[in-house]
């Protein structure tokens, strides 16, 4: 059930912040994604396993740490790396990290194109190799650069975001596209001499490949045989940890207790699990940014008899329930609730009575 | 033409030792950090980050550079490269290139060369964030909390991320009120270092260095009564200080400073008063408060009283003089404390207290739930005159 429009100006929101249970589409992620103690080290120099349910924040945390690092402007260059398919073929997942890298080594060439005309020929020649791995091809991305207005055009079509908020596309763009489709490329390249290519020509300190989209898996294999699916990138967490290349696992818990996964020397592992403060803290900081830091609580729109709102709700969730996903539903059931009720204010009547039509969302 | 408690003279500057040596001590433990100073409103926020930055400036390792997004001056500082400083007016989101050109020339950044200049602030940036980290920069930057939320996003996206891409960096911030909305996990998790009020000693010897350098006008005989008056706060210390009215109008003078210089320049004279009036009564109530906790105390039976104590809330938020924390709205302790000596000492506390028990009983009857709560509503320990 929609609430009316109106209702965000009676409780004093400027948008709604229980919209979006799909994280990839809330632009206010970054604001207010509570990050749980346990996987706070995501966003360290290290690989990471990084182990929920559905719904448990897995996605929402892999964004906030792509985030983070395009925010360093690629000093810590991040590769959001999510398979196509569950192939077995082999090179199956070093192949597909390169075609992640050469999206966000073009990402990051459309966010800095001055940077391109400064870099030695033999490095304009090896990106050009990089580039061909490009989804739609380099041609059509570099079409992209000539006839797009915006950057925001680019992230939508490849679906990464850039490293810069540059007004808009203009002649640098234009005269990039230009050098890249004039320029030689260098034979094909192997995955780490991308690497180090990014580190070279970019500056990039470390690189941070996160890997995301495995649920799908679980749900027609065994958990073993996600282990072996991704055993490849298992084998090179030492190798690649020397030279600064870290992978970052959102994997589903089912396999959160393997010992391939919990004993290496190599990969921090960490379950991404709530408690009713935490998720009493998500619905906070969501209130806080919605209401652009007027109140931190439901309970300043509250009658004055209700009290802790944020814990009740989420007294009221069931174990298995204690997620935020589930959370938010029952924020959005308890709004409605209030605004059917047509006052201004949440009674203790709403609060208590939302049970049965949180039970008839979920 | 500035106020002279918007002027900084380290001549006058008194105590705040153990945060210096906090200051220190966090620089010497750790290799990067963020620290934000918070106080109440005259707490001395802006003398004491302008202190610090001149005590960092004389440290030869250190790049410390300052910026003031209201309007203060400080002519000690006027040769000085590493500063951002205007007496006329406030900092603007416009000023920030100008901004990352002189921090990028201070800190010796390299920056990519590109023909539009729209671009020129996106490089500064990533000059900033790939800074070769041969000294150790320190960033300071006044009043952040207070500042349009415009302006605050665009010093942290261009100013303070980069930087924290940095090894080695620290970013010391001061703010009043709420802390703002960040997107940064440092700024979001960043050291929240409180400035209390100064003890009384030490609001004598501002007096008395004030008396020295030929700035006060006051009788030594007065100081006590300035000492008592101004609850540790130094702006009110300085205004009574300063004006020449009897102390207890020279104390209405420093509590309408205290409001007055902080409400949005689109309030009218008019709407000023009464929200000075209303801040006194809110002053008395004793527990955080909602705003139907107080509208009919505040407003009477008037039918508009929603809509008018959402405003007058909104106002305070605006200037950072109220915060909703725990379980309500607090008005600053700053303001709380001399408006309750105020009121008492002019014998008009007796009229609110009235309002507010009215009010405080028929909350409890209405919601006996919380009774207890609504009990504690009038002032603890308050006698009027």
């Amino acid at each position: 059930m929609e609430p009316p429009a109106t209702w965000l100006s009676v409780f004093g929101f400027t948008f709604d912040p229980f919209e979006h249970l799909d994280s990839t589409k809330d632009a206010h992620l970054q604001e207010y994604l509570v990050i749980p103690p346990a996987v706070q080290n995501t966003l360290l120099d290290q690989s990471v396993a990084v182990f929920a349910q559905p719904g448990g924040g897995k996605s929402a945390l892999r964004i906030y740490t792509a985030n983070f690092y395009k925010d360093s402007r690629g000093v810590r260059f991040p590769v959001t790396y999510v398979p196509e398919d569950y192939s077995t073929q082999s090179n199956f997942h070093f192949n597909g990290i390169k075609r992640s890298l050469a999206r966000a080594a073009f990402m990051y060439l459309a966010s800095y194109p001055d940077l391109f005309f400064d870099l030695s020929s033999e490095y304009k020649k090896q990106l050009k190799g990089l580039l061909l791995d490009l989804p739609f091809g380099l041609d059509f991305n570099l079409s992209l650069l000539t006839e797009s207005r915006f950057l925001s055009d680019l992230e939508a079509v490849l679906g990464t975001s850039a490293f810069s908020s540059l007004p808009a596309l203009d002649r640098a763009h234009h005269q990039l596209a230009r050098e890249l489709a004039k320029e030689s490329p260098s034979k094909s390249l192997a995955l780490e001499d991308c690497f180090a290519l990014l580190k070279d020509a970019f500056g990039a300190k470390s690189i941070h490949i996160l890997i995301d989209g495995l649920d799908g898996f679980i749900e027609t294999q065994s958990p073993e045989s996600l282990l072996a699916w991704i055993e490849p990138l298992l084998n090179v967490l030492e190798n690649w940890q020397n030279k600064n290349i870290y992978l970052k696992f959102f994997l589903p818990l089912d396999i959160s207790d393997a010992p391939a996964l919990t004993n290496s020397r190599y990969l921090r592992a960490a379950s991404l699990t709530w408690d009713d403060h935490l998720l009493a803290e998500v619905v906070r900081r969501r209130v806080f940014v919605a209401s652009r830091g007027a109140f931190d609580s439901l309970d300043a729109i509250s009658a004055p008899d209700v009290r802790s709102v944020e814990l009740t709700l989420a007294h009221q969730l069931g174990e298995k329930d204690k997620l935020p996903r589930q959370m938010i539903i029952k924020c959005r059931n308890l709004l409605a609730k209030a605004v059917k009720s047509k006052k201004e204010w949440i009674t203790s009547e709403d609060l208590f009575d939302g049970e049965s039509l949180y039970a008839a969302a979920i | 033409m500035l106020q002279p408690y918007k002027i900084f003279n380290s001549a006058e500057f008194i105590d705040r030792d153990s945060e210096f040596e906090r200051v220190g001590a966090f620089q010497k433990e750790k290799s990067r950090g963020v620290i934000i100073f918070e106080g109440e409103r005259g707490s001395g926020k802006t003398t004491f980050l302008f202190e610090l930055y001149r005590r960092l400036h004389e440290q030869h390792e250190l790049r410390p550079f300052l910026i003031s997004l209201f309007p203060h001056s400080a002519p000690e500082f006027a040769s000085n490269k590493n500063i951002w400083l205007n007496s006329e007016r406030q900092f603007q989101k416009s000023d920030v290139p100008d901004v990352l050109n002189h921090l990028a020339h201070y800190l010796e950044v390299e920056v990519i060369e590109t023909d539009d200049r729209d671009f020129q602030k996106d490089y500064f940036a990533r000059g900033l964030a790939y800074r070769a980290s041969k000294t150790i920069p320190i960033l300071l930057v006044d009043a952040i909390y207070e500042c349009p939320d415009e302006t605050r996003l665009e010093i942290e996206k261009y100013i303070l991320v980069p930087l924290l891409a940095s090894e080695r960096v620290f970013i010391i911030l001061s703010g009043r009120g709420k802390y703002p909305i960040w997107s940064r996990p440092e700024l979001q998790n960043a050291e929240i270092w409180k400035l209390e009020p100064l003890e009384r000693a030490f609001i004598r010897e501002q007096l008395v260095k004030l008396k020295e350098l030929g700035k006060l006008q006051r009788d030594l005989s007065e100081f006590d009564a300035i000492v008592e008056l101004s609850s540790g706060n130094p702006l009110i210390a300085r205004v009574l200080a300063d004006s020449k009215k009897p102390l207890l109008d020279g104390l209405s003078e420093a509590i309408d400073v205290m409001i007055k210089d902080v409400l949005p320049s689109w309030i009218s004279d008019e709407e000023k008063l009464e929200i000075r009036s209303q801040v006194e009564k809110l002053a008395l109530v004793d527990i955080p408060f909602r705003n139907i906790d107080v509208e009919e105390y505040l407003y009477g039976n008037d039918p508009e009283r929603r809509r008018k104590t959402d405003r007058v809330f909104n106002i305070l938020k605006a200037s950072h003089l109220m915060v909703y924390e725990g379980k309500g709205h607090h008005l600053n302790q700053s303001l709380v404390d001399p408006i309750r000596k105020w009121l008492k000492l002019q014998g008009r506390a007796d009229k609110y207290l009235e309002q507010l028990r009215a009010v405080s009983l028929r909350l409890q009857k209405e919601y006996p739930t919380v009774k207890g709560w609504y009990e504690r509503m009038l002032p603890h320990n308050f006698t009027t005159a």
